[in-house]
């Protein structure tokens, strides 16, 4: 059976549940339970009206800031465990004693030293993004063939170029692994801080706002845009990751 | 020596500080907890900051005991860790069944891969406000959300475990004319424990992250509510106490899996 023939199973299946969701919505005429077509009209609705591209963007530059920002220190950090000895004595053991720590329990704490404005939500967002880039980082540095390693010291070359050209390029598949869950984690924080965080923009707030007004169909809208822009950027990651990748396939 | 890592076991590796493991392991220990304190006693001293937002480590200590000493601290570890019991047993049952299923029968897994695939996309924290309009505030919510957290790991694992059961097992099977049933008793089902184990252990790790989420949503118990309230009361040592707790039982969780891990597949390296 070819793989798209398999495809096409699953799909039937989920077009008959989503067909079988909007004829029980309909018969059902509950509130709680909005038809499928109903969500959608709502997204249509909000989309016109500006809201929608507001919250989404809103959400969107807050991860892309707080991404940077974590996965930047954690590359930063993550080279300097990987790459010398005495930091990774010093600072490794605490990295992994402050990775134990929940994602959500360092809410209350950074609500309390950064307010619950912008810069917690961010802080909270970096946070989340820091851990699998410095740690897959370090991984990937230590895994660097020895070989590598004696042609880096055969061309004399120094620390510093070391890292550049040869270890580096060599732990680059561990660096985008690290990077795309950073990605994924940092979508996570931006929902988990748009929700226990104050409200602002976002698209935690429209999972909020229909929470609280009882809004079956605000908060399903809110559920499918954080799981398909979730899954959109796995997807530009996993294309970034291809195309900076292929210079490696071409040489093995 | 220009670099290091890999080399370790290594004659490259040279311990010219530490000699014995013994010391070593304590120096590798005592040295960064050390440093720990240090520069947060330091940051105190240094009176940069208010009282409000950063106190010594001595009185987070004092605080840990006086709550220990009233019960309230024990109560909220308490209601805790049943419910991350509970929410990681029930989640991680179905999530191992449901693996199984994509697994073993080739048209479940066409049938459900798409919708389980999708489902998997949206993060748990965002069906946290759904499922707080459908079962409300209770115990029922947390326990749904936590193990809706254990589910997916476990069944992702599971099924990745039940694929790549290495082919030459497949084909000891096929010598020995096994039958289906003896087939997946003998051969399956151990070849996939370890990777079902993983999928426990991250799951695990999951749920409790998990529970102090659902704590702060709403509850009235619990290490997550606990922390939630000192915010609202500026009780900085509480919550730092919260966090060190949290923190200490993800790491012990986390270490027990993985004793049980390498008992249970004790033919795997050693990562």
């Amino acid at each position: 059976m070819t793989k798209t023939l398999r495809n096409a199973q699953g799909l039937f299946v989920l077009l008959m549940l989503l067909v079988l969701w909007e004829v029980s919505a309909r018969l059902a005429q509950s509130p709680f339970m909005p038809s499928l077509l109903s969500v959608l009209r709502l997204g249509e609705e909000t989309l016109r009206s500006g809201s929608l591209i507001e919250n989404y963007v809103a959400s969107l530059f807050r991860v892309l800031t707080g991404f940077s920002i974590g996965a930047g220190l954690g590359l930063f950090i993550g080279t300097l465990l990987g790459v010398f000895r005495i930091f990774d004595r010093v600072a490794g053991p605490l990295v992994i004693a402050f990775r134990q720590i929940p994602l959500f329990g360092l809410v209350p704490l950074i609500g309390l030293w950064f307010g619950i404005g912008e810069t917690a939500k961010i802080v909270l967002i970096a946070i989340a993004s820091f851990y699998p880039v410095a740690l897959n980082t370090q991984e990937g540095l230590r895994g660097v063939p020895e070989k590598y390693r004696d042609v880096a010291v055969l061309f004399t070359f120094s620390r510093w170029q070391a890292v550049r050209h040869v270890l580096l390029p060599s732990a680059l598949p561990a660096i985008l692994t690290g990077l795309k869950h950073g990605l994924s984690f940092a979508w996570i924080a931006v929902v988990a801080a748009e929700l226990f965080l104050a409200a602002a923009p976002g698209l935690g707030n429209i999972l909020t706002a229909g929470r609280t007004q009882y809004r079956m169909d605000l908060v399903l809208l809110g559920v499918f845009l954080v799981g398909g822009t979730g899954y959109a950027l796995t997807l530009a990651m996993a294309f970034f990751e291809h195309r900076l990748l292929r210079w490696r396939r071409a040489f093995l | 020596m220009l670099f290091y890592g890999m080399s370790q076991g290594s004659p490259r590796m040279s311990h010219r500080v530490f000699l014995t493991p013994f010391t070593d392991r304590l120096f590798a220990v005592a040295l960064p907890v050390a440093l720990l304190i240090g520069g947060w006693e330091l940051a105190v001293q240094s009176e940069a900051f208010s009282d409000a937002i950063l106190v010594p480590p001595q009185r987070v200590f004092e605080t840990f005991v006086e709550l220990m000493k009233s019960g309230e601290l024990g109560g909220h570890l308490r209601a805790s860790l049943l419910r991350v019991l509970a929410g990681f047993s029930i989640g991680g049952a179905i999530g191992l069944i449901f693996g199984l299923l994509l697994g073993l029968l080739p048209g479940f897994e066409r049938a459900s891969g798409v919708i389980f695939h999708a489902l998997r996309q949206v993060p748990v924290i965002a069906w946290a406000p759904l499922l707080l309009i459908v079962l409300g505030i209770g115990e029922s919510f947390k326990i749904v959300v936590i193990a809706y957290a254990a589910l997916f790991p476990v069944a992702l694992n599971t099924l990745d475990g039940v694929r790549n059961v290495p082919a030459p097992l497949r084909d000891v099977a096929t010598l020995f004319q096994f039958s289906r049933a003896a087939l997946i008793r003998y051969v399956v089902l151990p070849g996939a424990l370890p990777s079902i184990l993983t999928g426990f252990r991250l799951a695990l790790s999951r749920s409790w992250m998990m529970v102090v989420a659902a704590e702060l949503f709403a509850s009235s118990e619990g290490l997550g509510y606990m922390m939630n309230l000192a915010r609202e009361m500026f009780q900085i040592d509480v919550i730092m106490v919260g966090i060190v707790l949290t923190g200490l039982i993800g790491f012990l969780f986390d270490q027990l899996l993985r004793v049980i891990e390498a008992r249970f597949s004790p033919w795997m390296p050693k990562p």
